[in-house]
C-alpha cells in the first residue's frame, strides 16, 4: 500500500460533526455509513440554523462530506460517488452537497458542490 | 465531420489556418461567428486608434476547441491560407491580366481580403485541411491528443448548456463562460477542464475566487461506463472522427464557497 | 484597535516564542552605574550567579502535546494560552484563532442578562445574518421597481416601496457593520441555548498544533514535551512508517523546512490553507497586523491557471503571493542521511535531523498580475 507522503491523521469526522455543532449551531447532525471507490466512508447529514441560500427550504437537510485536505487530490469520479452513495442512502440525488475540507490546524472550509454546471447564486 | 443540408453549405465560413493559427480577416465572417456565439479573440489593433488596448481588431484568432466546434457541426472549413491565397492569386493575376489591369497599381498586385468566397467554391475550397489532419498537427503526443480531446467536450458541454466561451487565464480557469454575448453579460462559471484529479488547495482557491466576483467554479471530466472511475480515453490517430462523432458527455459539478464555517 | 487594547496585547504577547528568561524567572540584573565600582562588583556578582542558576527552560514543566486520533493537540488551558500567546502557535479547534470558546461559554453561563462580550466569530456572524436581511430587503425593492417601470404598481406597493427605501438606507448608513445594540438580543439567546448545551454535553476546546508547529516546538525550540521521540515524531508528521520511504519532496518535509526558514527569519507562520496557499506570513502576529504575504510551495508540475486562481484570490485579500521553490536533495544523497539517522541513536536525532534539512534550498519570488493598461508606473 502506498503511503501518503504527507502527514495526516485518519480524518477526524468528530471534528467535523463538533465544527458544525457547537461553532456552526446546526442541529441533528449524525453520520452515514457509505463506501466510495470500494473504501468505507462517512457522509454526515445536519440541519443549519437558517437557510444556507435564500431558495432552500426552511429546516433543510444538508448532506456534508468531511474530507482531509492531507489527501491531497481529488477527482470528478469520486464527487459522483458521493451523490450517487447519497441516493443509495436517502431515495433521491441532491441537488448540491457541502464539502468539508479539514486541514491539520482545525480549520475546516466548508464549499458547497453542485450536481451539474448552475448558475451562481446571487450574492 | 461532412456536411449535410444546402443551407449551411452556402454560409460555410472559411477558417484560414496561418502557421498554426487560425485567423479570420473577414469582418462579415467574424459577425457570422459572432451570431454562432463563437467569440474568439481579436487580435489587431485598430487602425484609428492604435495607442489604446481596450478594443481590438481583426485579425480574429479562433481557439482551437472553437475551430472543432465549427468544423464538427458543419458551420466552417479549415483551409490552409497559404494554398489558398496561391491559387487565388495565379487566378487573379490571369483575370488581371485579361480584364482588371487598371488595379494592378506600379507592383503591387491587389488581392482582397476574402476572395475566396467569390472565387472558389465554399464547400472544397483550395487548400482544405481535415479536422483530424488539424487536430492530430497540434498534438505532438498521444497524451496531448487526449487532453485537447477531454479539454474539447468539456467546451463542448459548456456551449451546449447555452454559454459562450471565452479563454479564462486572467480568471484563474481556461474557460470563462457567459450566459450570452459577453458584452451584454457578466461571466457565469470559470471552467476547469480535469484530465485527472485535482489538488484539493485548487478546489479552495477556485472556489473561493469565484464566489468573491459572484461566478461559480466549474471542473469537468469524462466518467466510465460505471461513473465511479475517471476515464481515459484511448485514441489513434484513426479514431478521431469516431470519438468526435460518438457522445461522449463529460460530467461537470459547480463548487462555489458555502458562506459559512 | 484601541489603545487599551493595545497596550493589553503588547503585554499578553510579549514573548515572541513561549521561551522562559532567565532574567524573568530569576529577577533582572541589577542597574549598573560606570562611575561607581561597587555597582560593578553587584552586577558581575550576580551576573555571574544568574549563569550558575540551571536555565528555567530545563527545569519548568514544559507544555504537554499529546498525538491524539491522528491530531497534535493541547489540552492543560494554561499552555494552550502561552503557546498561543507566545509565538502564535496552534488554533483553538473551536475558536477562529485563539482558542477563547472556553472563557466565552463560562462568561455567556455567568452573565445573567446575557451581555456577554461578542466573540469575533459572533460578530462575523451576526454580520453576515444583517447582510443576507439587507439582500433580501433590496430584492423586494428591485421586485417593485421593475413593477413600477412595467406601470403596474398598486397603492400599496408604492406604500411598501417608500417603506423599504427607508429601510434600506438605514442598513446603508449603518455600513452593514453590527454594532452592540439590541438588535442582536434574539441572536445571542440563541447562541446562549447553545452554550448551555454544549456546556451540558461538556464540550471542551483544546489547541491544535499543526504538524509543522509541532515539529518546530520540539525539533528547533525544544519547548513542547510530546510523549515520543524526535525520530518517531519525525515519522508520524511525515506521515511514514519507515524512514526509507521518504522522498526528497514529501510534502511534511517541504512544508518544515519552508516554516523554519521564515520562523527563522522572525516572521509568525500560520497555515493559508483558507486562501488556498501554505501559509500566512504575520509580521509580528495576529491581532498587530493583518498577514502580508501568501506562501505557495510550488509542486513539480503545475498549471497557469492555479497560480492565476491563487493570485486573484491572494490580491483580492491584499496580500503578496509569494511563490517557493524548494531545491531538494537527490534520493541517494536523503538516503544516506537517513540511514545514518536511523542508526545512530536518541542522542544524535537532532544533528542528523539537522543534517538532512541542510540538503534544502528554499528561493522565492513573489508573483503579481501585471496590467499594462493600468499599471503604467
Amino acid at each position: 500500500m502506498q503511503e501518503s507522503n504527507r502527514f495526516s491523521g485518519k480524518l477526524s469526522k468528530e471534528q467535523v460533526m463538533q465544527n458544525l455543532t457547537d461553532y456552526n449551531a446546526w442541529s441533528s447532525v449524525e453520520e452515514h455509513e457509505a463506501c466510495i471507490q470500494g473504501k468505507p466512508t462517512v457522509i454526515l447529514t445536519g440541519i443549519p440554523p437558517k437557510k444556507l441560500v435564500g431558495s432552500d427550504q426552511e429546516k433543510q437537510l444538508e448532506w456534508v462530506v468531511p474530507l482531509d485536505i492531507a489527501r491531497g487530490e481529488l477527482d470528478v469520479g469520486e464527487i459522483n460517488c458521493w451523490f450517487s452513495e447519497i441516493e443509495r442512502i436517502s431515495g433521491h440525488r441532491p441537488g448540491r452537497i457541502t464539502l468539508g475540507t479539514q486541514n491539520d490546524d482545525s480549520t475546516i472550509v466548508y464549499y458547497f458542490v453542485h450536481d451539474g454546471i448552475v448558475k451562481p447564486q446571487r450574492n | 465531420m461532412e456536411v449535410e443540408g444546402e443551407e449551411t453549405e452556402c454560409s460555410m465560413i472559411l477558417l484560414p489556418l496561418i502557421g498554426d493559427r487560425v485567423m479570420i480577416f473577414d469582418v462579415e465572417d467574424v459577425k457570422k461567428l459572432r451570431k454562432l456565439g463563437i467569440l474568439g479573440v481579436l487580435t489587431g489593433t485598430l487602425p484609428s486608434a492604435p495607442q489604446q488596448n481596450v478594443f481590438h481588431g481583426i485579425p480574429l484568432e479562433l481557439g482551437i476547441y472553437e475551430v472543432i466546434w465549427l468544423v464538427e457541426n458543419g458551420y466552417g472549413t479549415i483551409v490552409d491560407s497559404l494554398k489558398m491565397h496561391e491559387e487565388v492569386e495565379k487566378q487573379s493575376k490571369s483575370e488581371m491580366s485579361r480584364q482588371n489591369r487598371e488595379r494592378v497599381i506600379g507592383d503591387f498586385t491587389h488581392i482582397p481580403n476574402s476572395p475566396a468566397v467569390n472565387s472558389v467554391h465554399s464547400n472544397d475550397p483550395v487548400g482544405a485541411v481535415g479536422l483530424r489532419e488539424f487536430i492530430v498537427s497540434r498534438c505532438p503526443t498521444n497524451e496531448a491528443l487526449r487532453a485537447l480531446l477531454t479539454d474539447y467536450f468539456v467546451f463542448r458541454s459548456v456551449r451546449q448548456n447555452g454559454y459562450q466561451v471565452m479563454p479564462g487565464l486572467r480568471f484563474g480557469g481556461d474557460m470563462i463562460a457567459y450566459p450570452g454575448d459577453p458584452l451584454r453579460y457578466h461571466s457565469h462559471l470559470i471552467v476547469r477542464p480535469l484530465r485527472g484529479p485535482v489538488n484539493l488547495l485548487d478546489i479552495v482557491a477556485g472556489g473561493r475566487l469565484a464566489t468573491g466576483v459572484k461566478k461559480v467554479w466549474v471542473i469537468g471530466g469524462l466518467l466510465q461506463e460505471d461513473k465511479t472511475k475517471i476515464q481515459e480515453i484511448t485514441i489513434e490517430e484513426e479514431s478521431i472522427d469516431q470519438i468526435l462523432e460518438s457522445e461522449v458527455k463529460p460530467i461537470s459539478f459547480s463548487i462555489e464557497w458555502a458562506g459559512f464555517g | 484597535m484601541g489603545k487599551r487594547n493595545r497596550i493589553e496585547n503588547e503585554l499578553k504577547h510579549k514573548n515572541p516564542l513561549p521561551f522562559v528568561i532567565s532574567t524573568d524567572y530569576y529577577g533582572s540584573l541589577p542597574e549598573l552605574y560606570p562611575h561607581n565600582p561597587i555597582s560593578w562588583a553587584y552586577f558581575l556578582y550576580k551576573y555571574i550567579s544568574l549563569h550558575a542558576k540551571p536555565v528555567p527552560q530545563s527545569i519548568l514543566p514544559l507544555p504537554q502535546v499529546d498525538f491524539k486520533d491522528g491530531m497534535f493537540v493541547v489540552e492543560d488551558e494554561d499552555d494552550m494560552h502561552r503557546l498561543f500567546n507566545e509565538g502564535f502557535f496552534g488554533k483553538g479547534h473551536l475558536s477562529r484563532s485563539e482558542p477563547t470558546w472556553n472563557s466565552i461559554q463560562q462568561q455567556k453561563l455567568l452573565s445573567s442578562q446575557g451581555e456577554a462580550l461578542m466573540s469575533i466569530e459572533e460578530v462575523t456572524r451576526a454580520r453576515r445574518e444583517e447582510r443576507d436581511r439587507f439582500k433580501e430587503l433590496r430584492t423586494r425593492f428591485q421586485a417593485l421597481e421593475l413593477k413600477e417601470r412595467q406601470g403596474i404598481l398598486t397603492a400599496d406597493d408604492i406604500n411598501e416601496k417608500e417603506a423599504l427605501r427607508l429601510k434600506l438606507d438605514e442598513f446603508r448608513s449603518r455600513d452593514s457593520r453590527i454594532i452592540s445594540g439590541p438588535s442582536k438580543e434574539t441572536e445571542l439567546q440563541g447562541a446562549d441555548e447553545n452554550a448551555s448545551k454544549a456546556l451540558r454535553t461538556s464540550s471542551k476546546e483544546y489547541l491544535q498544533l499543526q504538524a509543522t508547529e509541532v515539529f518546530f516546538l520540539r525539533y528547533a525550540l525544544h519547548t513542547v514535551d510530546i510523549d515520543m521521540t524526535l525520530l518517531e515524531l519525525f515519522k508520524k508528521c511525515a506521515g511514514v512508517s519507515s524512514v526509507a520511504s521518504i522522498e526528497p519532496r514529501n510534502n511534511f518535509v517541504l512544508e518544515y523546512v519552508v516554516y523554519h526558514h521564515y520562523r527563522s527569519l522572525g516572521w509568525c507562520v500560520r497555515s493559508g490553507i483558507k486562501f488556498g496557499s501554505n501559509f500566512l506570513l504575520y509580521k509580528r502576529g495576529l491581532p498587530f497586523s493583518h498577514a502580508e504575504h501568501a506562501i505557495y510551495i510550488m509542486p513539480e508540475e503545475v498549471s497557469w491557471p492555479t497560480i492565476s486562481a491563487l493570485s486573484r484570490v491572494v490580491s483580492g485579500v491584499k496580500k503578496n503571493l509569494v511563490l517557493v521553490f524548494v531545491e531538494t536533495p537527490c534520493q541517494e544523497v536523503l538516503d544516506n542521511l537517513l540511514h545514518t539517522l536511523e542508526r545512530m541513536g536518541n542522542d544524535h536525532y537532532k544533528k542528523n535531523l539537522s543534517n538532512i534539512f541542510k540538503q534544502y534550498r528554499v528561493n522565492e519570488l513573489i508573483y503579481r498580475r501585471w496590467i499594462p493598461g493600468r499599471n503604467r508606473d
